[in-house]
């Protein structure tokens, strides 16, 4: 670690740090961050060097990723088919696929650049409810390939459609008579495929990668693609706890020049209560200053546009079914319980008004049995929360995490089939929250939609659905709150915030360095600010 | 029939709301298995409470025991256990899988209809007699609740040591409107005669859980468990059977048979079998290849269930054991 003193001189820093708002220059000694102030001030600390380069940067905290996956850096390992443009770790832009001919166009290249006829292609990203729901079938992929298998992961991670050779060889035909498998009118299937049991087969006969244990490349490709946007800490929220998955945690946390801080959460709903509060205990000894293990995930319900979220009276928009349980109202109850007896961090996945209704009451009553100070017990998504949860959630310091991409990326989608016009204008309620007291911070679910938390604070501050309307104007939070959201408040529903989120004296030194001052850009252009890279440790790693 | 030949492997699929009695049936297998080979995959270890002396060795997610069953913990990943376990689907006679509470047992069944290497063989729900109804009024989990219980095909109605005379028939009455087409079994303490389940024949004992103290308050028979009795029939055919006389016939089995299960061989296309499950009302014929000509079934029913003689069989099966 560098012992010497170093000075970043920047056009502004953006401290999110309340006593001491803005700043020029930054001190940084051993990793962390001795001073901040002007020149003059820091110059007390003794003997330095003036690094410069970010004279005409604006430096803001490294972003701090409250919800997100690291597979967001292993699935660009397969063919992205998304109608959004969207760039992968390294950079390169994959335009967006306005119809589907455009989606068969690039498997078709993607088919003449593989070199072995019968590898399976894979891809993912893919999602009909852009294209009018016009349905992808077998005839279409056929005429990809009809001598390597393809599979087609939708983007709600539910669907598949694969193509002719690989139904035939998973044994699914006109007589097959199980849920999931879509038919035509001759009933023949076409190749989408929705249910766990398909998958099953699917899976068996030719590997289902997507899922597959992170490695250390994953990782790397992931801390590439987390400072191309800014951000220093990110967590990997429904992490698979196996033997391969830790070991590549520890191997490239471990590496000086890893430019990000994971804090991997353990999804412990299918573990049994004592079993998995031993592992986070266990695992929490081997925390280091970039890696953090500690929460714990529940997943409570669905999700909204796969009308899977558990939905309060009067249900979905369109009629469709109130959803389903991910686990067992009673279940939650005592697992939530046990945790938090044992004095664990709950992130609790609730999308629907129902889920989060059921998950506070839960804690409630958990709270009642052992009172416990500062738990910051967090509700993931929380899209549908009513006024009235956020009261009682402020009553007990439960924190949420909202999704707000979600305003963009299936806002007309909940307007028009979800949630209805009224219920969509309070969806990932960010001003709410805000006027209730409760602590809250915003995010992507990567690698379900962009990692990016600039683009994420543009989706709270100016609610556009990606057809260009405004989802609910008096939800619509400041600048200022969502760049909170974005460090500052994201670190605090982890339990960071006294290590990272702001730039003050003590902590870690990690920086996002931005072209603009957000401040100073018109709010409705925050997602196009010019990232230069992060800072980690007080080391500068560039994008480029 | 030739040892290359892989005969699909029973699937059976344990569903029921919490506190209906699954685990304790689950131990039941693992500990009682009467020699059957099971994979029993559950949802949570913690739950079993399998004697530490029966443990031959335990890896990871994988118990295994002395008596050659393992038991599997589903984790976060249902395909990846079940894919990893059918790579030696050949050390097991029966799979086992528990569905959460929150699960559709029927959903579950697809993995047998869709793998070759495994038939469907029963959806058996445990119903919490005490608690049931109850449940299916529940604001949150009743469809839940309705859902496993329509598409059981066996349902295990459990505790009914705590409700009375006139609440059970009410019960019952109940349980035949939601799940017309399933199979009802009474007991208490959740545990009913492995064969009744799988369809196993009758071997020695019938069962052999004589360990369960509640046992003893059974009368007299061997086979016979709290209010189980049950008739068990073994058949046999070495010619080939007709599939339309075999499919009629099985269609007339009256429902005092609850069980049914076999190879069968019908000669209409050679090198190929079939492996054919009846539980309750349903049944199931999957093909496979096998070069077999002969033909083993067996039926489980209760003390009503018809003789050989009374049910008729079709030309070419012969009796094997016939036992009460």
């Amino acid at each position: 670690m560098n012992k010497k003193t170093k000075i970043y001189q920047a056009k502004t820093i953006i401290t999110m740090n309340s006593y001491l708002p803005k700043a020029t220059h930054v001190a940084v000694r051993e990793g962390k961050i001795l001073g901040v102030g002007n020149l003059d001030q820091l110059s007390g600390w003794g003997e330095h060097t003036l690094d410069t380069r970010f004279a005409d940067k604006v430096l803001m905290p490294g972003f701090v990723e409250g919800h997100c996956h690291a597979p967001e850096g292993q699935i660009w390992n397969y063919t992205y088919l998304g109608y959004f443009e969207r760039h992968d770790p390294e950079g390169n832009l994959h335009s967006k696929l306005r119809n589907m001919d455009e989606v068969l166009e690039r498997l078709r290249q993607v088919d003449k650049d593989m070199d072995n006829q019968e590898e399976p292609l894979f891809a993912w990203g893919f999602d009909p409810i852009y294209y009018n729901s016009e349905r992808m079938t077998v005839k279409d992929l056929d005429s990809v390939s009809t001598t390597r298998c393809i599979i087609i992961m939708h983007t709600s991670g539910h669907l598949l459609n694969v193509n002719s050779l690989l139904l035939q060889r998973a044994g699914i035909d006109s007589s097959t008579e199980v849920h999931g498998v879509f038919k035509d009118e001759e009933g023949n299937p076409t190749g989408e495929l929705i249910s766990m049991a398909t998958h099953y087969i699917i899976q068996k006969v030719v590997g289902m990668p997507f899922f597959n244990s992170m490695d250390s490349r994953g990782f790397w490709r992931f801390s590439t693609m987390a400072r191309r946007v800014g951000v220093t800490t990110a967590t990997d929220l429904a992490a698979r706890f196996d033997k391969e998955t830790i070991a590549a945690y520890r191997e490239v946390t471990s590496q000086q020049d890893f430019p990000l801080r994971i804090v991997p959460a353990m999804r412990i709903q299918e573990i049994p209560i004592q079993e998995g509060i031993s592992k986070i205990r266990e695992l929490v000894q081997s925390n280091s200053d970039k890696l953090h293990f500690g929460l714990c995930k529940i997943i409570a319900d669905g999700s909204i546009q796969g009308f899977t979220a558990r939905l309060k009276w009067p249900g979905y928009y369109n009629g469709s079914p109130e959803g389903a349980w991910y686990i067992p109202p009673e279940s939650l109850e005592k697992m939530i319980d046990a945790y938090h007896t044992e004095g664990m961090q709950l992130h609790i996945h609730t999308n629907g008004d129902e889920a989060t209704e059921v998950t506070i009451g839960a804690l409630e009553s958990a709270l009642s049995n052992n009172p416990r100070s500062d738990h910051r017990h967090t509700l993931q998504h929380c899209q549908m929360a009513e006024e009235a949860h956020f009261r009682r959630m402020a009553g007990m310091g439960i924190c949420a995490n909202l999704f707000a991409n979600h305003i963009f990326y299936w806002g007309d989608q909940h307007m028009e089939q979800t949630m209805g016009p009224d219920r969509a204008a309070r969806m990932d309620a960010a001003a709410t929250a805000k006027r209730q007291g409760v602590n809250f911070s915003i995010h992507s679910d990567a690698p379900v939609t962009p990692l990016g938390p600039l683009f994420t604070a543009w989706c709270a501050v100016n609610r556009q659905t990606a057809s260009g309307r405004i989802l609910g104007e008096h939800e619509k939070i400041s600048v200022e709150d969502a760049l909170r959201a974005i460090t500052i408040g994201a670190a605090y529903t982890i339990k960071l915030d006294h290590l990272v989120g702001s730039i003050e004296s003590g902590k870690f030194a990690d920086f996002a360095v931005l072209e603009d001052n957000p401040y100073e850009t018109p709010p409705e252009y925050l997602k196009d600010i010019g990232i230069w890279g992060t800072v980690v440790s007080g080391i500068p790693y560039p994008t480029e | 029939m030739p040892d290359s030949v892989k005969i699909p492997v029973p699937f059976t699929v344990i569903g029921g709301f919490l506190g209906a009695g699954k685990t304790t049936l689950l131990n039941h297998l693992l500990t009682q298995s009467s020699g059957i080979r099971f994979a029993v995959l559950v949802n949570d270890f913690g739950d079993l409470n399998i004697d530490e002396s029966l443990i031959s060795s335990h890896e990871g997610q994988t118990i295994s025991l002395a008596n050659g069953c393992v038991c599997c913990s589903i984790s976060n990943d249902f395909n990846r256990t079940m894919i990893n376990l059918v790579k030696r689907i050949e050390e097991f006679d029966q799979v086992v899988v528990e569905a959460s509470g929150v699960s559709e047992p029927d959903r579950i069944m697809d993995i047998a209809r869709l793998d070759p290497e495994l038939s469907p063989s029963g959806i058996v729900v445990l119903v919490d007699a005490a608690e049931v109804q109850n449940r299916s009024t529940d604001r949150y989990i009743s469809n839940t609740v309705l859902k496993q219980l329509q598409t059981a095909e066996l349902l295990i109605v459990n505790k009914i040591d705590l409700v009375s005379r006139e609440k059970l028939a009410e019960l019952e009455a109940w349980l035949e409107d939601v799940s017309p087409t399933a199979v009802r079994l009474n007991t208490t303490g959740g545990v009913v005669p492995v064969q009744m389940i799988f369809g196993e024949q009758i071997k020695g004992n019938g069962f052999s859980d004589k360990s369960d103290g509640e046992t003893n308050r059974t009368e007299d028979s061997n086979y016979s468990h709290h209010n189980h009795q049950f008739k068990s029939l073994a058949l046999n055919s070495s010619k080939k059977l007709n599939r339309n006389t075999f499919e009629i016939w099985c269609d007339a089995l009256p429902p005092s048979v609850i069980r049914g299960k076999g190879i069968l061989y019908f000669g209409d296309e050679p090198g190929n079998s079939w492996v054919w499950q009846k539980v309750g009302e349903k049944s199931s014929i999957k093909k496979f290849s096998g070069n077999s000509s002969n033909s083993d079934l067996v039926l489980i029913g209760t003390p009503e269930m018809p003789s050989s003689q009374e049910l008729g069989l079709p030309d070419g099966l012969k009796v094997i054991t016939e036992g009460v």
